[in-house]
């Protein structure tokens, strides 16, 4: 299933020939007279084609061999939390002054909404800049968020015990195998907490 | 080739196979997804997508199967031999794949079988989490279905001895250009609210329920609404061109199975809103997505087991009656169990900050329209809970329907055009004032005009009550007024906002506000589609309607001026002429074609109409009417050849005037164009942003784009039309028919027969239901022999009676009512006379309209203690962040 396999246009191109090869074979038989058995049975070859294709695909799926990244759910982390967030409070703060030049919110009530709304996306914005992005944090910092992402996905979902133990020993297993970094500075480099999952505040309005 | 006498076809045996490996793929791929989110194994759900793709080519091969046995004429299958023909034609062939109860079922499998494929295809990697639950869930319904063709209902049955050499062809009635497009559309309407269900599912067990999830599920629920917004209005097109009786909706249980879904998606669409703004809401949401798809497969049950009676089911069976309770019992227990077991995720605070909010606004039409969905249920199921309690069969006509869902379709229309108005949170009294001045400025003078122009929209109307009555028409011109006015200034003043912002000018600017918040705009075409349905069917209570017996045609003389004689009636304005008579045969029908001439009230012709009745050879005896419409904008002039004679040229006809009932279908137009907006991806409206263009040529792509979506849908409906007649103008017979064809007595037809002298005769007539099985019409209006001979029935009855006061008259009728009774049972009441089915929606619409109000105080009283105990924001801004939080408010739209 993955985009990046090397064999992906080759296998296309295999089952486009299979296809074409069939449909001429159909065609031929009937002297390329197009009635509608004819187109009928094309497309029933065309669901032949597919059912076997996907049938070995799912048997190839079934057996595969677990892919060391191909983590179960890629957690959101932080950063998409917020970002998410912010999107939504823009779009309010635009909904708002759109809905005050529509004449159905007052000077008053308008400028409150927008003023809550923008404190919050101040905050928002501030614990982005905090966040940052991987590059900037040390291996251990980005080994220790990941594990507390997955941490807190783990928590909401109830996994089997068999998962939880798998993900806390690849994440000592990580720990271990990089060198021990120097304590970072509490104030600057400190992740901020993740924002709650669930927004309060206005979302998308179009 | 056959082995001894029994045929072999290689077609049902292939089919066959094709369908129980689907079952085996369904099953597969059912249990694989469990196993696959309940592991966290990403092998197992990738198992079980293919799974679902295998089981849909499988699928794919079996319906490809099933077409090529039709247009290949392979009779050994019995279901071919039931439904089609050497002669039809082959886009009625394909038709017939769904044209009976099995291939209706395997057509079922297949629509699901392509949208889901679409749906995990396009979502599989944003909804990794929850994808293995989904795809169980579809699977789930997936193999019920599949059980039901595989153990009750093969498509693919053959015969056991010789099969026919011919088919016994399609019912005449679905042999009609809106059959073919009218349940594909409806299936696709039914099928596509799986979807969000699976996703409800999905969410539900995965606990993954936050927004994200919503999202999709919007999208699929709106295409659901547009489907069956397409199959509503098509199926209502049909009956209005195919049965013969003038009208397009009856309340009819099929017609009803399509319509008590669409009102609980419309709810969702409305309440998701409130979800998106506030964050509260889920669990309502939730189950609108579960009622949705309960009321689906509710639906389906209805047309397939024959617990109600209809024109349009497919019959009686209990065993598929059973199954589908089975069925409808486990959806309902494992979605209630489910949101039960989330229910601390689910449960949210919610609070509102005024009445006057929209907020409030979306929860009264959420509830309006639960309302709806609930009675319509109610009222189509009465007959069978009535004949469960107390062993007598208890009809609701037309008249019951319309009491309650008149008025209820009014205050919706109302809140069609007062929710745009509101503000979100809080709509001060000034703005009030403001918003709602023009809009009712609008509504009042429509009023006026109404009652100026035409007086008889006066005329009041019972709502939910005889003793209850209204000038509903009035109400109705009045409300339409107000939400076209709505809707106009919503667009004139975003309009006029957006060239502010954008220094644009208005036609950039208006495509600009659609395209940027279609949601909103697309809904409010929405809106206006429906303001325009509304106009339409108004028009219902002016229909006019005459019968006429016409002995001989008459003679037209080229460019003559009006004809008069014993071949020509006045009616509405309109002078009619019997101009022909003609037969014409063919491999499939006989057909007898009568030409009629119009003329308008200045003597000049307007136009020929060919009003026919078609005999198909494989009908069964069963003549299909062939109405002939002549559409204007104000009204249709129908023409019906109720009865006739060849031999002596006698022809019966029934006009109908129909007022405005083109603004039905032109309002589904605009309905559908408005759902298409909404429809419209992100990445277009990026796609049309992005290049530096002038703003006319940014205009330019966005018109192209508009006007792709708006031919769309004007193709559907301006492509469509009603077959034909076959006629032959002038008489020339080709074929010998029997004297009396199409009439029990020659020399009358029995639509003319016996029409009410006085107007209680008429109203007995019109309250009891024609029991030959018709489309629910009256004595008065039902054109059959037995409708003649009740009518005759009442006349005598009330022959000789005291009708001089309304006491006399009241009494008259009712003893009349009383004797039919007795005689044929309660079922033969079109309006119920006990208390219980008044009682029972009386008592749910009072309990909910209470709780609505104490619901929405609370809400409102919550808000304003949150609000009194939450700090106020008093500190300053931090510079640097304002200018950041501004340039990325500059580059938001």
């Amino acid at each position: 299933m993955s985009a990046a396999d090397p064999l992906r246009m080759v296998k296309l191109a295999g089952l486009a020939i299979v296809l074409v090869a069939g449909w001429l074979f159909v065609l031929g038989t009937n002297h390329f007279h197009v009635t509608a058995p004819v187109v009928f049975v094309c497309l029933g070859y065309l669901a032949v084609v597919m059912t076997v294709l996907n049938l070995w695909r799912t048997g190839a799926a079934a057996a595969a061999t677990p892919d060391a990244d191909d983590v179960w759910g890629r957690p959101m982390g932080a950063r998409g939390e917020l970002e998410k967030e912010k999107k939504t409070l823009l779009k309010a703060i635009k909904e708002a002054e759109f809905d005050l030049a529509m004449g159905k919110l007052s000077k008053r009530d308008a400028d409150s909404l927008i003023k809550q709304y923008r404190a919050r996306a101040i905050d928002v914005i501030k614990e982005l800049d905090h966040v940052g992005d991987d590059a900037a944090l040390t291996v251990r910092e980005q080994i220790e968020r990941e594990v507390k992402a997955r941490r807190q996905l783990a928590a909401q979902d109830k996994p089997s015990k068999r998962a939880k133990n798998a993900a806390a020993a690849k994440a000592e297993k990580a720990a271990e195998a990089k060198p021990a970094e120097p304590a970072p500075e509490p104030d600057a480099d400190k992740p901020a907490e993740p924002a709650t999952t669930e927004p309060e505040t206005a979302g998308e309005a179009r | 080739m056959p082995t001894g006498n029994v045929p072999f076809s290689p077609i049902a045996l292939v089919g066959t196979i094709a369908i129980l490996g689907a079952y085996l793929a369904a099953a597969w791929a059912f249990a694989s997804g469990i196993a696959g989110n309940a592991r966290k194994s990403r092998r197992l759900v990738n198992a079980s997508v293919y799974g679902l793709y295998g089981f849909s080519a499988l699928v794919g091969l079996a319906s490809a199967l099933m077409i090529y046995a039709f247009v290949s004429h392979d009779y050994s299958i019995k279901y071919v031999a039931a439904t089609s023909d050497t002669t039809m034609s082959t886009a009625y062939k394909i038709t017939s794949f769904w044209g009976g109860l099995d291939g209706s079922l395997l057509f079922w499998v297949l629509v699901l079988a392509l949208f889901s494929t679409v749906a995990i295809a396009v979502n599989h990697k944003k909804h990794r989490d929850m994808m293995g639950y989904v795809v169980a869930t579809i699977m789930a319904v997936q193999v019920f279905f599949l059980s039901l063709l595989i153990f009750t209902k093969n498509p693919f049955n053959t015969y056991l001895t010789t099969p026919p050499i011919d088919g016994q062809g399609l019912n005449p009635l679905l042999q009609n250009y809106w059959m073919v497009i009218h349940p594909p559309s409806l299936y696709t309407g039914f099928v596509a609210a799986t979807i969000p269900f699976a996703f409800g599912i999905g969410a539900l067990a995965s606990g993954r329920l936050d927004d994200l999830w919503l999202g999709s599920v919007r999208v699929w629920m709106l295409i659901c609404f547009g489907f069956l917004s397409l199959g509503l209005i098509l199926g209502g097109r049909w009956a209005y061109e195919e049965l013969g009786w003038g009208g397009y909706w009856a309340w009819d249980p099929v017609e009803n199975a399509g319509l008590m879904p669409w009102f609980t998606a419309t709810a969702f669409l409305h309440s998701a809103i409130i979800q998106e703004q506030r964050g509260t809401m889920k669990m309502w949401n939730l189950a609108l997505v579960v009622m949705t798809f309960f009321l689906t497969v509710f639906g389906t049950f209805m047309t397939r087991s024959g617990i109600v009676q209809s024109v349009h089911a497919f019959g009686e069976d209990n065993v598929l009656a059973v199954q589908f309770v089975v069925f409808l019992a486990v959806i309902l227990i494992v979605s209630i169990g489910l949101i039960v077991h989330r229910s601390n995720k689910l449960s949210s605070r919610t609070e509102f900050d005024s009445f006057y909010s929209r907020e409030f606004a979306f929860l009264v039409n959420n509830w309006i329209l639960l309302a709806c969905a609930f009675f319509v249920l109610f009222a189509t199921m009465f007959p069978t809970i009535s004949e469960a309690v107390n062993g007598s069969r208890v009809s609701v006509g037309i008249p019951f329907f319309n009491k309650w869902m008149v008025p209820l379709g009014l205050v919706l229309l109302f809140l069609a055009g007062a929710a745009p108005l509101l503000a979100w949170r809080k709509t001060t009294r000034e703005r009030l004032k403001s918003q709602f001045l023009a809009p009712a400025i609008i509504a009042a003078i429509t009023i006026v005009v109404a009652v100026i122009a035409f007086p008889q929209t006066k005329h009041l109307s019972p709502l939910f009550v005889d003793q209850l009555k209204l000038p509903v028409s009035l109400i109705n011109f009045g409300m339409i007024g107000f939400v076209v006015g709505s809707i106009v200034q919503e667009f004139w003043r975003g309009t006029r906002v957006r060239m502010h912002q954008t220094g644009g000018d208005p036609v950039s600017s208006i495509l600009g506000l659609v395209l940027n918040k279609r949601r909103k705009y697309g809904g409010y075409i929405v809106h206006l589609g429906v303001a325009v349905i509304f106009f339409g069917i108004a028009g219902k209570a002016y229909e006019q309607m005459t019968d006429r017996t016409i002995e001989k045609p008459a003679v037209v003389q080229a460019g003559g001026k009006t004809p008069s004689g014993a071949a020509t009636w006045q009616f509405s304005g309109y002078t009619f002429t019997y101009e022909a008579l003609g037969h014409t045969s063919d491999d499939h029908k006989d057909a007898v074609t009568a030409q009629v001439g119009i003329y308008d009230a200045k003597g000049n012709r307007i136009g020929t109409e060919y009003p026919a009745k078609w005999d198909f050879h494989k009908g069964e005896g069963q003549m299909t009417t062939e109405v002939a419409i002549r559409v204007t904008p104000t009204e249709d002039i129908y023409i019906v050849l109720t009865g006739f004679d060849l031999d002596t040229q006698l022809a019966n006809f029934r006009v109908y005037i129909n007022p405005l009932i083109l603004w039905v279908w032109i309002g589904f137009m605009i309905l559908g164009f408005g759902t298409l907006v909404c429809l419209i991806p992100q990445r277009v409206v990026d796609r049309l942003s992005w290049k530096p263009k002038t703003r006319l040529g940014r205009a330019a792509d966005v018109s192209i784009v508009a006007g792709i979506a708006f031919a769309v849908v004007l193709g559907i409906g301006s492509q469509a039309r009603a077959d034909t007649p076959a006629g032959n103008q002038g008489g020339a017979a080709t074929e010998h028919v029997p004297a009396g064809m199409g009439m029990g007595n020659a020399g009358a037809g029995y639509a003319a027969k016996n029409r009410p002298a006085n107007e209680t005769q008429a109203k007995a007539m019109k309250e009891l239901l024609c029991p030959c099985g018709c489309a629910r019409q009256s004595i008065l209006d039902c054109d059959c022999a037995t409708a003649a001979d009740l009518r005759a029935k009442v006349m005598a009855m009330m022959a000789g009676a005291d009708l001089s006061t309304p006491a006399a008259r009241d009494r008259v009728y009712n003893s009349v009512l009383a004797a039919f009774k007795s005689e044929y049972g309660e079922s033969i009441w079109s309006t119920p006379r006990s208390n219980i089915p008044w009682l029972f929606p009386m008592l749910a619409a009072v309990g909910g309209l209470g709780l609505l109000y104490v619901v929405g105080r609370r809400f409102v009283a919550r808000s304003a203690a949150a609000t009194a105990s939450a700090a106020p924001v008093t500190k300053e801004e931090d510079e640097t962040y304002a200018d950041k939080l501004d340039d990325e408010l500059a580059d938001t739209d």
